[in-house]
């Protein structure tokens, strides 16, 4: 499903954020990124969504190079993943369910077909009484929800999180686990970028460890440590 | 609602948030477009004078006192044989005391200075052409051996440089009009360019999910634009009817000083309505789109 090819990464300024990253994850995988902070996680990220454009390497989703989509084709590139994003990228002076059908508007979909869609999606991240609360009034686990739920609202192939149990408690960063495993169960390609070792350790699934920018480690069924 | 009701709705509502901002931008809009039809204005009246004095231009001959008629006569005939004359018409000294007489009976001072005896007034010939810009067709008469030592003067050749330096006032309002004009209307883009980026910039975390999650160039792009659409298509309003009133206030006084050469200034301006809701609805449109398009560019880059 993704390939990733020699891909290196520069910022300006010359800050290297990756370099000769080879990576293949197949459909309906779920796999975990791991790696301190600065490793090059998020970056990963962008440049799997197109957000940003690898400096040197190729990268395909279903066998399309991405890395030359043009203007045009990028939205609709963006259409059919879902990600959620570190910071969230929610619109605080939005409702849940505005924040949810704003995206779904954005692709030019029916407001009939989006008001019938918006409840269903809520219910399956178990959100549906909070449809109406803005997020400043949701919890750290609940906000972390709504993004998962804005993610899906395409019905994507692909999810990506990055750092989705970020600052919750044990509980509920398990709760956003099981989500995700729930959407990887139903056929999406999983992939979590994370610092949470007892997580990682649970799981029991491929893990991709990143160190400056590196691929030091990557296996099948992974634990997370940061050494080689 | 589809994507298009969604982004006219969505211009609109940037446009009432920005309050006096929208106010500001739709009131220079609003005096470029005054500005470019009032040249537009002035252009086509000036065009249209000339044409109308153009053709009024008839020949007249003036003759002097020692000429005598069975001359003035002889050369008539030979103007009336001109492939160029539609009408030809002496009139005697006589006639044009008479025709004087005619037209300043109120003046009856004036009147009694002149008297048959001392008739001031030359004989003259008239012709009408028909087709005044062919005037020249008449010189082989007059200005034959013949006729030329009678000849005191001509009317047409007055005219001509009266056209003429119609013609300079009126490609000098054109330059001028184009001078100003671009000023302004780049003023006019530099404040609706300002306008639109501030919305753009309390809306820039909207602006960056759309992207993330989607959401096409022009549906990003379209509600600044539509913002700008409506700063044009208001101002355009407003323009007119300032345009209007100015007409109807002024309009009077100008006919009557172009009343010799049958310009109605008021119907002039309704009979060109469409021409220049045309040019501000297209100016008004075009400063609206191109400011939004420059403001909104650096925002794009996917
Ligand atoms: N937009 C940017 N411009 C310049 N440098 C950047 C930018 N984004 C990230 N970097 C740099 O690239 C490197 C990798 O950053 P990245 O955000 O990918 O790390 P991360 O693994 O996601 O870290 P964290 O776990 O803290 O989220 C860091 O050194 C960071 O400073
Ligand atoms: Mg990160």
């Amino acid at each position: 499903m993704i390939k990733m090819v020699n891909v290196k990464k520069t910022y300006p300024k010359g800050i290297l954020a990756l370099e000769d990253v080879n990576l293949s994850i197949g459909a309906n995988e779920f796999v975990s990124i791991v790696g301190a902070s600065g490793a090059g996680k998020s970056t990963l990220i962008r440049l799997m969504i197109a957000e940003e454009r690898p400096s040197e390497g190729k990268i395909f989703v279903n066998d399309r190079d991405i890395s030359h989509l043009s203007h045009k084709q990028v939205p609709y590139y963006r259409r059919k993943i879902g990600v959620v994003f570190q910071d969230f990228k929610l619109l605080d002076q939005k409702t849940v369910g505005e924040n949810i059908a704003f995206a779904m508007e954005v692709s030019g979909m029916k407001t009939s077909e989006i008001k019938k869609s918006v409840p269903k999606i809520l219910k399956m991240v178990g959100l549906l009484e909070k449809q109406q609360a803005f997020p400043k009034q949701l919890s750290g686990g609940e906000i972390q929800r709504v993004a998962i739920a804005r993610a899906l609202v395409h019905q994507p192939k692909l999810l990506i999180a990055d750092e989705p149990t970020g600052n919750l408690d044990p509980g509920n960063a398990w709760e956003i686990i099981q989500l995700l495993l729930k959407i990887n169960q139903f056929g999406t390609t999983v992939i979590l970028a994370t610092h949470n070792k007892e997580i990682v350790d649970a799981l029991q699934k491929r893990v991709v460890t990143l160190k400056d920018g590196h691929i030091i480690k990557d296996q099948k069924v992974g634990r997370y440590s940061l050494k080689k | 609602m589809n994507s298009f009701t969604r982004i006219i709705k969505s211009g609109f509502v940037s446009f009432y948030r920005n309050g006096w901002l929208s106010v500001a931008a739709t009131g220079i809009v609003t005096f470029a477009l005054v500005l470019v039809s009032t040249f537009v204005l002035l252009l086509l009246l000036g065009s249209s004078v000339i044409k109308n004095i153009q053709q009024k231009i008839d020949v007249e001959v003036f003759f002097k006192d020692d000429a005598k008629v069975a001359d003035i006569i002889t050369i008539k005939d030979q103007l009336a044989q001109n492939s160029n004359a539609a009408s030809v018409r002496y009139i005697s000294k006589k006639e044009a005391l008479e025709i004087y007489k005619g037209q300043n009976d109120r003046n009856q001072k004036l009147l009694n200075q002149i008297s048959e005896e001392a008739n001031p007034l030359p004989a003259s010939v008239q012709v009408k052409a028909k087709n005044p810009d062919k005037l020249d067709a008449f010189n082989q008469t007059l200005e034959s051996d013949f006729a030329k030592p009678m000849i005191e003067s001509r009317s047409d050749k007055e005219n001509r440089d009266i056209i003429q330096r119609l013609q300079r006032i009126v490609s000098f309002i054109r330059s001028l009009g184009i001078f100003i004009s671009l000023v302004v209307l780049t003023f006019a883009i530099l404040v609706v360019f300002n306008t639109i980026r501030i919305t753009i910039f309390s809306r820039r975390e909207e602006i960056e999910i759309m992207r993330l999650v989607g959401a096409s160039n022009w549906y990003i792009r379209g509600p600044f634009v539509v913002e700008g659409v409506f700063y044009g298509v208001i101002a355009t309003a407003i323009a007119m009817l300032i345009v209007y009133l100015v007409v109807l206030a002024f309009g009077p006084a100008l006919s009557g000083y172009l009343r010799d050469i049958n310009e109605d200034v008021p119907s002039y301006f309704r009979a060109n309505l469409g021409i220049i809701l045309v040019v501000q609805l297209i100016t008004g449109i075009g400063v609206g789109v191109i400011s939004s398009m420059i403001a909104i560019r650096r925002h794009l880059k996917a």
